[in-house]
């Protein structure tokens, strides 16, 4: 709420130490005109005390908003949009948790560009900076929306799948790799394609470190047996 | 003759320029020093003085992004001053610029003018400009 000049004066003792001052009978009095002053100035500095509050709370809420968009870009990737490591490590332990409760089966999912280095070598950077975007938006909606999609690390990718078991998450791996495999993305005149090596497993424990590092390994088994395919890590 | 007045600005703090033969005064930055009352005493004992002397009309110019609660209450001050030299028949006027992208600025510029009947003009411009 505001008080404008001509507004009500906010305080109802103030209304009625007016209402006496207006009284003909007292004009002229030289205490009461003092008296009719001091009304003023104390309207005044309700009236200023109140619109300083006011405006104040209006640039409070400007920092709590630049708050909220500072800590929305600390978790966020700039280059994908996806998550980063940050807020992956701030949401892995509640949902390791809830899978527990609910005794289902959780996976991660780590994927990496096959041959990205070529891409940057032959095209430059900033057409593999187009890449990574593009492969970038392919996994985030090949995945669902309950997954957390994590940008890992350079051309790496991670998931984590929640409620699925191994075979739901070779399953969405699959139809990632395919579609990636499928895309071509126009960039500078040409139509680049690339494909994706992923690794899967899952998560039994509460160590979220062992799953990522067993979804590793089996990704580096999908590099070896000739790239551009889906390895489930053995339980 | 009031003389020029100019106080370098700091990260919490406005650059101030006060010119007196244009009757410019001029803030523009973040405002929340240490203390505001000290730090707007002579920017407003400045507008005092040069509404007293002079006839020159004066115009506020104001590119200010932040303010706190104590540098709110000094530009409510500031502003009365320069509100009841426009009653008095004197010559003020206040032109706010806002980024047009800070929706909270021009708002807290459309509470600071509210109150005030002087002309107060509220300018929104692209960031740093």
């Amino acid at each position: 709420m505001s008080f404008r000049r001509d507004s009500q004066d906010p305080d109802p003792f103030l209304e009625r130490t007016r209402e006496v001052l207006a009284d003909p009978a007292y004009t002229g009095n030289p205490l009461l005109e003092q008296y009719r002053e001091l009304a003023d100035r104390y309207a005044h500095v309700i009236r200023t005390f109140m619109k300083t509050v006011h405006i104040s709370d209006g640039y409070q809420l400007r920092l709590k908003e630049l708050n909220a968009a500072l800590d929305e870009a600390v978790r966020t990737d700039y280059l994908t949009g996806l998550m980063n490591r940050r807020a992956f490590f701030d949401r892995v332990r509640p949902e390791l948790s809830r899978s527990r409760r609910h005794e289902r089966s959780l996976c991660i999912l780590m994927g990496d560009i096959d041959r990205f280095k070529a891409v940057n070598d032959q095209y430059g950077h900033d057409v593999g900076d187009m890449v990574l975007r593009e492969t970038a938006r392919t996994f985030a909606s090949s995945l669902r929306s309950e997954d957390l999609k994590v940008r890992w690390g350079g051309e790496e990718f991670l998931a984590l799948l929640p409620e699925t078991d191994a075979n739901g998450a070779a399953a969405a791996a699959e139809k990632l790799r395919s579609v990636i495999e499928q895309s071509a993305i126009d960039v500078a005149g040409s139509s680049i394609r690339v494909t994706i090596s992923i690794g899967i497993a899952e998560e039994r424990g509460d160590d979220p470190e062992a799953a990522i590092r067993a979804a590793d390994q089996a990704l580096l088994e999908a590099k070896r047996t000739g790239r551009n395919r889906v390895v489930v890590a053995a339980p | 003759m009031v003389n020029d007045l100019i106080i370098a600005g700091s990260i919490s703090s406005p650059t101030v320029r006060l010119d007196a033969s244009r009757g410019v005064m001029e803030l523009t930055g973040e405002s929340y020093p240490q203390n505001a009352f000290d730090f707007f005493a002579p920017i407003i004992e400045w507008a005092r003085q040069f509404l007293r002397e002079g006839s020159t009309p004066l115009c506020l110019e104001l590119r200010l992004s932040y303010l706190n609660t104590s540098s709110t209450k000094c530009m409510i001050d500031l502003l009365d001053l320069l509100e009841n030299a426009h009653k008095s028949g004197r010559s003020a006027r206040v032109a706010w610029f806002c980024d047009k992208e800070n929706d909270r600025a021009r708002e807290a510029a459309e509470e600071f003018r509210e109150d005030v009947t002087l002309p107060f003009e509220i300018v929104l411009e692209g960031p740093g400009q």
